[in-house]
Parts: C-alpha cells; sequence; structure tokens
C-alpha cells in the first residue's frame, strides 16, 4: 500500500461525498427512520431507570440503523460515475475508502441518536458516566459496524439477492463486536476507570483490526472477476 | 484423502470402547455431608454419609477433624451402619487456629478422603500461635479401584466429558479443514497474473469447494450434538437448561453463522460465484468462531471450567483415569467426524458424475 | 404402543426426580442395583449401530464408485 493508494482512497472519498450530497435525500431517510425508532423507544418504555438498558437500546438502535445505512450503500454502487472509478483504482483502495466512508456515516448517525437518547431518555442514568469513555466506544463501535457490514453488504451484493441476503449474513458476524460495544458502554455509564475497561478496549480495536484486515485481504477475490 | 480401513476399526473399537467405559467406571469415594453443624468446646456425636464409600468392609477406619490444616483431632467410630454411614465421636479442646474445619477419613479401601464443611463455630478461643499438633500417621492413599475424580457438583455427570467435549473437537477440526479448503478455493479460483485471460477451471476449485461445504456440514452436526450434550449438563450442574454463559452463546452465534453459510450457498446459483463468496464467508466465520470460542469467553464471565477464575480444565485433564477414556473418546470422535465428512464428499462426488454423465 | 409411552413417561419422571439430590438419585440406584451395567450395554448397542450404519452408507458408496468407475 503505498502513495498512489492514499490517493486513491482521497478521490474515492471524495467522489463518495459528492454523490452522497447530491443525493441528500437518502441520508435524510436515515435520520427520519432514526428519529421515528428512537421515538417508538421512548413511547414504548416510557422510562428508562437503569444504564445498562440505555445503553443496550443505544446499541440496538445503532445495529439497526447501521443496516439501514447499508442498504443504501447497496444501491449507490449502481451509480454508473462511481462505478467507472471503482473499476481504474486498487481493489484495496476500493474497499478502504468505503469503509472509511461507512465508519464515518455510521458514527454521525450514533452521535445524533445519543443527542436523541438524551434529548428523549433524559440523562438520569448518566451521572456517574465517563464521557471519554463513551464517545471513544461510540467511534470504535462504528467503525467496527461500517467495515463489517461493508464487506458483508459488497458479498450480498455479488449474490444478486440483495438485502434479505444481508441481514442473514450480518447479524451474527457483527454479535461478537455488538456484545464486547454493549458491554464497554455499560461500563463506562457506571463510570468505571480506564484500566477497568481495558479488556473491552482492547478487544473492541482488536476486532476492528480483524475486520479491517480481513476485508482488505478477502475484497480483491470478491471484487474482480 | 483417503481414510485407510485400519483407521475405521480403530474409530469403532475406540468409541465403543468409551460407550462402555464412560459409564461403568464408578466415581471415587468420597464424604458426602454430615449433621454436625455446630460445635464448640467438649464432647459431640455426629454421623457422617459416605458416596461410594466402603465403611464396613474395610478393616477400620480412621477420622480425624483437621482444623486449619495444622491441628488434628482423632474422632472415635462408634458405629458404622453400613458402606456408607458411619457414627463417630470427638471430643474438642477450647483453644482453635482457626475457623476453617475439614474430616479426613481413612482406610485401606477407599484410601483418604475429605470432606470441608461449613460448621458454626462458637465459645472457641482462636490462637493463631497454637503449637501444631503432628499430622496422622496414616499414608496417603488412593482409593484401590480404577475410578473417576468426585467433583462435588459434577459428581456421576462428570461422565458427559467423554461426549460433550470431543463435540466440540471434532467440530473445530471439521471447521478447520473446511477454512483451509476454502482458502484454496480462493487460490484456485481466482483469475490473475500473467494469465488473466485464461477461464477459471473449474475441475481444479469444484473439488476444494465441495471438501469445504462438506466439512462444514458435518461440523455442523457436531456442533448440534456439542450444544444438546451441554444443555443437559447445564440442567445437572447449573441447574437450568440454558444461561447467560458466554461460551454457549458464542456455540450458539457459531450454529448460526455456518447455517448462514448454508443459506448462502444455496442462493446463489452460479457455480463461479459461489465458489468465491461462500470460500470468502467461510473464512470470515472461521475467524469468528475462534473469537467466539476461544478470545471473547476468556474476558467475560461465565460459568465453563478453565475460563475467568474457574477450575480449569487442565483439572480434570491431570487425572490419570479420566485421561485413559478421554483421549480415546476424543481421538475416536474426531475420526468418526473425519468419516462422516469423508462419506459426504464421496457421495457428492458420484451425484456430481452422475450429474455429468446424465447431461 | 402404549406401554412404549408409559415406559418412556416413567424414564422422564425418573430422569426430573434424578436431579434433586445426587445422593438418593437415578445414579446411585444405576451404581448400587449394579444395573449401570445394563445402561453401558444400551449405550454400546446405540453405538455400535450407529457405526453398522456409517459401515454399510460406506459399503453402498464403494459400491456406487466401483459401478461409476465402469461407466467411464
Amino acid at each position: 500500500m503505498g502513495v498512489s493508494t492514499v490517493r486513491e482512497i482521497k478521490i474515492l472519498l471524495q467522489k463518495e461525498w459528492k454523490s452522497e450530497f447530491r443525493q441528500k435525500e437518502h441520508f435524510a431517510a436515515l435520520v427520519i427512520y432514526l428519529l421515528s425508532t428512537i421515538f417508538i423507544c421512548y413511547l414504548s418504555f416510557e422510562k428508562i431507570s437503569d444504564g445498562q438498558t440505555w445503553g443496550a437500546l443505544l446499541w440496538v438502535t445503532g445495529l439497526f440503523t447501521s443496516f439501514n445505512a447499508m442498504h443504501k450503500a447497496l444501491d449507490s454502487a449502481h451509480q454508473p460515475q462511481l462505478l467507472h472509478l471503482y473499476t481504474l483504482a486498487t481493489p484495496g483502495a476500493v474497499i478502504l475508502s468505503k469503509c472509511l466512508y461507512h465508519a464515518a456515516q455510521i458514527a454521525v448517525l450514533n452521535v445524533f441518536s445519543l443527542v436523541l437518547f438524551l434529548l428523549f431518555f433524559g440523562d438520569a442514568v448518566l451521572i456517574k458516566m465517563d464521557w471519554g469513555q463513551l464517545i471513544t466506544g461510540l467511534i470504535l463501535g462504528s467503525t467496527g459496524l461500517g467495515t463489517m457490514l461493508t464487506f458483508v453488504a459488497s458479498l450480498a451484493q455479488r449474490t444478486g439477492q440483495g438485502v434479505g441476503l444481508m441481514a442473514i449474513l450480518g447479524f451474527p458476524l457483527v454479535v461478537p463486536l455488538l456484545i464486547t460495544i454493549v458491554k464497554f458502554t455499560r461500563l463506562a455509564i457506571e463510570g468505571v476507570t480506564w484500566a477497568t475497561n481495558g479488556y473491552q478496549l482492547m478487544l473492541l480495536i482488536v476486532l476492528n483490526v480483524l475486520a479491517i484486515v480481513l476485508s482488505y485481504l478477502l475484497f480483491p477475490y470478491l471484487w474482480r472477476e | 484423502m483417503k481414510m485407510h480401513i485400519s483407521l475405521k476399526f480403530l474409530c469403532a473399537g475406540l468409541l465403543i470402547y468409551v460407550a462402555v467405559f464412560a459409564f461403568i467406571t464408578p466415581l471415587s469415594p468420597a464424604l458426602l455431608q454430615t449433621n454436625l453443624t455446630e460445635i464448640k468446646p467438649g464432647s459431640h456425636t455426629f454421623e457422617l454419609v459416605g458416596y461410594n464409600s466402603h465403611f464396613q468392609s474395610a478393616g477400620s477406619n480412621a477420622l480425624y477433624l483437621i482444623n486449619d490444616s495444622t491441628l488434628s483431632i482423632p474422632c472415635t467410630v462408634t458405629q458404622v451402619a453400613d458402606e456408607s454411614h458411619l457414627t463417630a465421636e470427638v471430643t474438642l479442646p477450647n483453644e482453635m487456629h482457626s475457623k476453617a474445619f475439614a474430616f479426613v477419613l481413612n482406610n485401606d479401601i477407599d484410601g483418604t478422603v475429605f470432606l470441608e464443611t461449613p460448621l458454626k463455630v462458637t465459645d472457641f478461643t482462636m490462637n493463631p500461635d497454637l503449637a501444631r499438633t503432628t499430622m496422622p500417621l496414616f499414608q496417603h492413599r488412593e482409593a484401590q479401584f480404577f475410578n473417576y475424580p468426585y467433583q462435588p457438583i459434577i459428581m456421576e455427570t462428570i461422565r458427559n466429558l467423554m461426549w460433550h467435549v470431543p463435540m466440540w473437537f471434532t467440530m473445530f477440526v471439521l471447521m478447520i479443514i473446511s477454512f483451509a479448503q476454502s482458502i484454496k478455493v480462493l487460490m484456485r479460483g481466482q483469475r490473475g497474473g500473467d494469465d488473466l485471460l485464461m477461464p477459471i477451471q473449474p475441475e481444479r476449485v469444484r473439488p476444494h469447494d465441495n471438501k469445504a461445504a462438506m466439512s462444514a456440514a458435518v461440523g455442523l452436526v457436531f456442533c448440534v450434538l456439542g450444544l444438546i450434550t451441554g444443555s443437559i449438563w447445564a440442567r445437572f450442574t447449573w441447574g437450568t437448561w440454558w444461561t447467560r454463559d458466554p461460551q454457549l452463546n458464542g456455540a450458539l452465534v457459531v450454529f448460526i453463522v455456518y447455517a448462514s453459510y448454508f443459506i448462502l450457498r444455496n442462493a446463489v446459483t452460479q457455480e463461479e460465484n459461489k465458489w468465491k463468496l461462500s470460500a470468502i464467508y467461510n473464512i470470515f466465520a472461521f475467524i469468528l468462531m475462534v473469537v467466539l470460542l476461544m478470545i471473547l469467553p476468556r474476558f467475560t464471565e461465565g460459568l465453563h471450567p478453565g475460563k475467568s477464575g474457574n477450575p480449569a480444565f487442565s483439572q480434570y485433564d491431570l487425572d490419570s483415569s479420566l485421561r485413559t477414556i478421554f483421549y480415546p473418546a476424543t481421538f475416536g470422535f474426531i475420526l468418526l467426524g473425519y468419516w462422516m465428512y469423508h462419506l459426504r464428499l464421496r457421495i457428492l462426488k458420484i451425484e456430481q458424475a452422475h450429474e455429468n454423465l446424465l447431461a | 404402543m402404549r406401554t412404549f409411552w408409559h415406559r418412556s413417561l416413567l424414564f422422564i419422571l425418573l430422569l426430573w426426580s434424578s436431579h434433586a439430590k445426587a445422593s438418593d438419585g437415578l445414579e446411585e440406584y444405576f451404581y448400587s442395583s449394579g444395573k449401570i451395567k445394563v445402561v453401558a450395554a444400551v449405550a454400546a448397542v446405540v453405538m455400535l449401530g450407529l457405526l453398522y450404519a456409517i459401515w454399510r452408507i460406506d459399503r453402498k458408496v464403494s459400491a456406487l464408485e466401483k459401478k461409476l468407475d465402469s461407466k467411464k
């Protein structure tokens, strides 16, 4: 991976961003989805009185939103300009740019979801929370979800079955990440020290690295005939 | 790889041996309980219940109450009701080391057996500097027959070790085969290098894809068997069919992942695509299995032995009588799994050849 | 058929009652009366049946393979 790959990634990211900007309704749809999901949670739960439920609900919402974001990703791959660029770039650059882009997108959505959670459920259960840990968890969880789901989405796209298969293939694969991130968030809400939460942090980093390395290594086989 | 006929006989022999000896080997003698709950200085009469013990057939029973493993107080056995019940008497002094007590019984059939029991202690003067008494002068003896170690909660269900654990080992072996074959599929099924225009040769890829799929299929069967035997064991030792144990839930996720692998295989109709996609998913699934079953349980509190402060697996493993059955069981089941996989593979090859003949 | 169901029910009930306390459970009954040999024999027979089934499949597959080879 040399300088050229970095340049390729940069160009691809720019293109991706432009295409996203051109189709703002995609992102708007995701935000509306998020808003209505959290509002339904608010109406059905009425009040959340413990940190564990708060954290778990945040990530379940995050998971479903991420899956939804990936549906859009499947669609946008059909855009002719991007497809043309993809054939020119190296597969490594393509997958890394896609992963980065979706990780960022999911991170933005999760931050938004955090704001909505604070708005609807209040911060009564978060008195002891370590904000640094929560934000770290939010970022690492988003990158992990983004990478894994991007890869699964590309795989599902190649089967020609699309969305339905993606859920079947994707859900079991993200389970370890989800278990770890929910536990990390729970401990962050309980306000433990970084050292106590160290195992979870380490596992999150390991899972992220594993997802990125595996995607980088396997994507070439998926991409070209 | 062809499976030699001697391996098939070995597999059959080992499994029959395991089926018989996993059950008829008795549990080692142990002390089960006592009706002595409260002690104070003076004389006490109590009853002691043994398990698989031979109080009556043994010549004599030497019984001691041991305090803090330094002070031993001899008890007098007054009456032996039967092989597993005896009545004894003990006279306790005023001073004790600590509140930790244990019974030690020694006879020439059962060897030396212990019972650590919580006793309500009253009226003693605790004196940590109390002079040590010499330990009772008996040789530490093993029981006189071949047996399983006695574990308080596990007790007779320790036999399930011979069924439950080999299932997972077999599954692992089969999944490793599947993983290796998937990598081969990717290596062979790739157009690239100088011969970019060379078509993929199906006959070079298909055998590996067959192997990957069939070993995963048989591995999935062993996964289900492992879950079932584990669930039954959990009911007897942890008191519930299903519980919050990371390894247990991880195993279920592994099952779901490999089941989706087959859904993926069925969803893709174009053959070359199927090889490639399922191989990629298989590699992901294998890495996930390693994370779920070998890494995550070490960092999460659970109930399985050997993880997060629970007694280690090697503790059973060290016991030589367990080993003489556990190792054959593991080896026998791995051979059985390989045999089943090999048969599935041959049947698939026949089916494919048959289709070719018809086409 | 009815006796079969009765027996299964009895067996399940026995199994149910066995985990209350290990000392007066099913295992103790089997071990003290020597009937554990029956249990072991049943396990061995089940195992033998399984192995026989696999053996037979192996034989059939071998026969089919030979047939296929001769056709080629």
